[in-house]
């Protein structure tokens, strides 16, 4: 299945591309999903920010530009990634979550499956 | 049996995009058979347009007009995964990239090649997180956009990190062995 991903215009002159602005390109796709189970997981934002910033953190390792952004699958496999990261981080953090938090969010999961 | 000189085919690719395919179109540049190239399996020509680009600039770097032969000696018509596949079964995929290998990108979903590039320098390397060793390394490709992201249609110049612990190889076709009588001056 493919998403609806506006035309990129290549730069102006003889600019070499960077590979790290990628990031900045999926992130946008996966950011809300990330604050929404952050929102789910607590209810105390600095420790929120923590966890948005640990999933932004792990995109930027993962290498953005391995998502193919026109992939609805590729994009939910990222979502999922980054939440069950965001989980055990804040499990290792000792946050206390609820049955719903341990798992990856509801609409992920019907969606990937 | 010899082999071939990597420079030759990273110089002019270094030429061909500085000169006149940087932000162009791949698919303008890139025919599914190499201009010169004569293919009778209908397969050479279904190489994806990243592949294509590889496919055109190595074919025309060794190529000898005296004889219209080229001397490129990775077959036509591979993906990113199958490319990894013949790179495999001869053993010359690797780890850590060298100037003139073919990159190849591993998606994080499928473990499967999604893309390929040319690796034109590396330089540097490290470790992120204690966890994961990456290469920055400059390269050319077709197929992608200015942030390098996948299927964007275009040829250019970027600066990309390769990681071999999430799975990124190298396909080092120097080491590929050339009959001498394909060869024309640009033996290593």
């Amino acid at each position: 299945m493919r998403t609806n991903e506006a035309f990129t215009p290549p730069p102006e002159g003889g600019a070499t591309g960077d590979v790290h602005n990628a990031y900045i390109r999926v992130w946008r796709h996966v950011k809300t999903s990330v604050e929404i189970y952050a929102r789910q997981l607590t209810t105390d934002r600095d420790v929120r920010d923590d966890l948005i910033q640990e999933a932004s953190q792990r995109l930027w390792m993962e290498e953005a530009s391995r998502c193919d952004i026109r992939s609805r699958e590729d994009l939910l496999y990222f979502k999922a990634t980054l939440t069950d990261h965001m989980r055990k981080k804040a499990k290792s953090k000792g946050i206390a979550m609820d049955d719903a938090s341990y798992r990856v969010p509801d609409d992920l999961r019907k969606q990937l499956s | 049996m010899a082999r071939l000189s990597p420079q030759v085919l990273v110089q002019m690719a270094r030429n061909a995009v500085q000169q006149e395919l940087n932000w162009k179109p791949t698919a303008q540049h890139a025919p599914p058979i190499p201009t010169g190239a004569t293919a009778d399996n209908p397969a050479a020509a279904l190489a994806p347009l990243d592949v294509r680009l590889l496919q055109q600039l190595g074919f025309r770097a060794y190529y000898d007009e005296s004889v219209a032969k080229s001397s490129w000696p990775v077959p036509l018509g591979l993906s990113p995964q199958t490319l990894s596949v013949f790179g495999a079964e001869r053993g010359i995929l690797y780890e850590s990239p060298m100037s003139g290998d073919i990159l190849l990108q591993r998606s994080f979903r499928t473990r499967e090649f999604i893309h390929a590039g040319l690796v034109t320098s590396v330089n540097g390397n490290g470790l992120i997180d204690d966890r994961i060793f990456y290469y920055d390394l400059s390269s050319i490709e077709g197929d992608t956009d200015h942030r390098g992201l996948l299927y964007r249609g275009y040829t250019g110049k970027l600066r990309r990190r390769m990681s071999p612990t999430q799975g990124d190889r190298f396909l080092r076709w120097a080491e590929l062995e050339v009959l001498d009588e394909c060869l024309s001056s640009m033996v290593a």
